[in-house]
């Protein structure tokens, strides 16, 4: 393990590492974040997704100690740091945007924190080329930063980060400005780094793909407000509101009102779990829908006709109209090999009544 | 015609549109500038200059006014970093303090330009003068009984009205160069665990340099080269370089002299201006491990 990051003397009690209480944050008049809580536990890689202006960056900024939070207070490893400014927190950011020092090279950057902390020197060179080799940087480690490529300024802006050893690792969209391919290739390195060194993470995103990939649990945020918690499986397959459903993974949406333990729907009705009377949206992932013959008895089936077929290699996205016009989308794996379904026949779908996530119309 | 004979032909073009400029630089700059090192080597007999090549002039400049060309680069690099200092915490504040309101400051900055060379100088005369604003508010106040006399007619009042006339020359490079370095990099420092000061020594300095030299150069040249503010302001303390300049080429008509005391002026200048340029191009290399 060429660079460990501390996690703090809480590991393993069982008390979270960072804890906001009633955090909130106004701009004159405008709530960028409204009163939450939130713990991280020790070694989490905590994703908090969101859409562009949902509060992600003040959030990560109040733990960082950039932003004064109207209300609230701010605990990380038992200490209340709520009054402490960004310089004497053990928290380290990669920003969005890096802000890589541009006067220096890459050690030199790598190197600042420590000589802040006054590390001592044999000290400071071991861990610079623990953490260059990590980041895989150590051939152009005496490079001007701006020199380098857009995914190696971000490597830079990692290693700065890692190896000040924080108990949080703070990190705003770090990936946003790299294009797809480099995008997946950083997300592989950051799962690698975080498997490597340990530590905890607190990662922003508005890319629900990449949460998705890196996380251990994601915190789903909308308008300065905390939407859903949970591990990336709870978070797709068992969305608490509609936006959240939206927003995390494609999916189909029936609305209609529940009665007698039955939703009813302009499709057809389903048996489902919610109130009589209530006004609900029936969630059906594309995956969850099968295209032939029904498999199980009580599974739920509609006809309808295929309208489109849409190859992406190793899957295909198909959409099909049921009788009342209502569209529905279906991804469907195939083998190397198999048939294409075939866009004007008229086919049978069906899917498990349990893979429908009913959520009430108003969330 | 080849694509060779198309760039040549290009090259010639340019020069001749360049023609104007270097026409102008050459009449304006290099011509006096050469008609004045030819005659600093000049002998002066009553009235009349003869060709001559002696060192006579460079002798008496050092002779008789090596000390004043001292004190002269002294009080102009006092003005100078006065100017840059306080150039750079206005423009530092306006970049990343004052928000909406750093238009605001650096128009008035500008502003201040307007107000003019010698209309400043008299406003400084009826500050720092014995009946002055300052003189007779501490004595109002009852803190002093009698007027300071070194506000006025001393080095002391030179450096402050010189100061206040190019502080706006300081600040608006700086402030450019400033417009350059992104806060990011401010706060990421920061979150490294620098300190205000060094934030500003490690991470913000260094990135504007080039801001900071030319401020420099300005300040410093263009004090190092005033005669009137120490006319109206210095006394007989506070004389510069330039008052000494004028008089040998007016009253004395004694032009060799002049230009070599001239040169001199440039010479000194320059070698002060390279030695502070170097250090501030030094400010890059921040103690690291
Ligand atoms: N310094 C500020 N002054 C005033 N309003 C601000 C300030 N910073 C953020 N806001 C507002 O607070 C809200 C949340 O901003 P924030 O930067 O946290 O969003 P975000 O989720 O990070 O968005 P993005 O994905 O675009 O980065 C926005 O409406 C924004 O306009
Ligand atoms: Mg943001």
């Amino acid at each position: 393990m060429p660079e460990g990051m501390s996690n703090g003397n809480s590991s393993g009690t069982g008390v979270p590492l960072v804890r906001l209480s009633n955090v909130s944050m106004v701009y004159g008049g405008v709530t960028a974040v409204a009163p939450l809580d939130l713990d991280v536990a020790a070694g989490a890689f905590l994703s908090i997704l969101g859409p562009s202006g949902c509060g992600k960056s003040t959030l990560l900024k109040i733990i960082a100690g950039f932003a004064d939070p109207s209300s609230g207070r701010v605990e990380i490893d038992g200490v209340d740091v709520t009054r402490i400014g960004p310089e004497k927190r053990p928290t380290n950011m990669v920003f969005q945007g890096y802000g890589l020092f541009p006067h220096m090279t890459v050690r030199q950057n790598i190197a600042f924190g420590l000589g802040i902390a006054r590390v001592p020197a044999a000290e400071a060179r071991r861990r610079i080329a623990d953490v260059l080799e990590l980041v895989q940087l150590a051939a152009l480690a005496d490079r001007a930063v701006d020199q380098l490529s857009g995914g190696q300024q971000q490597r830079v802006a990692l290693a700065r980060a890692i190896v000040m050893r924080p108990k949080v690792l703070l990190l705003d969209e770090p990936l946003a400005a790299l294009d797809l391919k480099l995008r997946q290739a950083m997300q592989e390195e950051l799962r690698r780094i975080h498997r490597q060194i340990g530590g905890t993470f607190v990662f922003v995103t508005h890319d629900q793909e990449e949460a998705l990939n890196l996380s251990s649990e994601i915190v789903v945020m909308q308008a300065g407000r905390v939407e859903q918690r949970g591990t990336p499986q709870e978070i797709y397959r068992r969305p608490a509101s509609l936006f959240v459903a939206g927003f995390v993974g494609e999916s189909n949406r029936f609305s209609g009102r529940m009665r007698s333990g039955r939703i009813e729907t302009a499709m057809g009705s389903f048996p489902a779990d919610a109130k009589d009377g209530a006004e609900v949206v029936a969630i059906l992932r594309p995956e969850a829908i099968t295209l032939g013959p029904v498999r199980r008895a009580d599974d739920v089936a509609v006809t309808a006709m295929i309208e489109d077929v849409v190859f992406l290699g190793e899957r295909v996205k198909v959409v099909c109209r049921a009788e009342d016009g209502t569209a529905i989308h279906l991804r469907l794996s195939i083998e190397a090999r198999g048939q294409l379904p075939q866009a004007g026949r008229s086919v049978t779908l069906s899917w498990r009544a349990a893979d429908m996530i009913v959520i009430p119309e108003s969330s | 015609m080849n694509i060779r004979a198309i760039s040549q032909g290009g090259d010639l073009r340019r020069l001749f549109l360049l023609l104007p400029a270097v026409a102008i630089f050459a009449g304006l700059f290099l011509m006096p500038l050469a008609f004045f090192v030819v005659i600093s080597f000049w002998q002066k007999k009553s009235f009349a200059m003869l060709p001559a090549f002696v060192f006579d002039n460079y002798l008496r400049v050092v002779e008789n006014y090596g000390d004043v060309l001292l004190f002269t680069l002294a009080l102009a690099l006092v003005t100078a970093m006065i100017c840059l200092i306080w150039g750079f915490f206005f423009a530092y504040a306006v970049r990343f303090r004052a928000g909406r309101f750093g238009d605001a400051l650096i128009v008035i900055t500008l502003l201040t330009l307007f107000g003019g060379y010698l209309v400043k100088i008299y406003a400084w005369k009826s500050i720092l003068g014995s009946e002055g604003i300052v003189n007779t508010g501490l004595i109002w106040l009852g803190l002093i009984d009698a007027p300071i006399t070194f506000l006025i007619y001393s080095p002391v009042a030179v450096v402050i009205a010189l100061a206040n006339f190019l502080l706006p020359f300081v600040i608006l490079p700086v402030y450019a160069s400033l417009r350059n370095v992104r806060e990011v990099t401010i706060e990421a420092a920061r979150d490294l665990g620098a300190g205000p000061w060094t934030v500003i020594r490690a991470i913000v300095l260094p990135q504007i340099r080039p801001g900071l030299i030319a401020g420099f150069v300005f300040a410093f040249l263009m004090a190092a080269g005033d005669y009137v503010t120490p006319m109206f302001l210095g006394g007989t303390s506070g004389s510069m370089f330039g008052q000494f300049i004028a008089i040998e080429f007016s009253t004395r008509f004694n032009w060799p002299v002049g230009a070599a005391m001239s040169l001199s002026l440039l010479l000194s200048s320059l070698a002060v201006v390279g030695v502070v340029s170097w250090l501030i191009g030094r400010l890059r290399h921040v103690r690291g491990v």
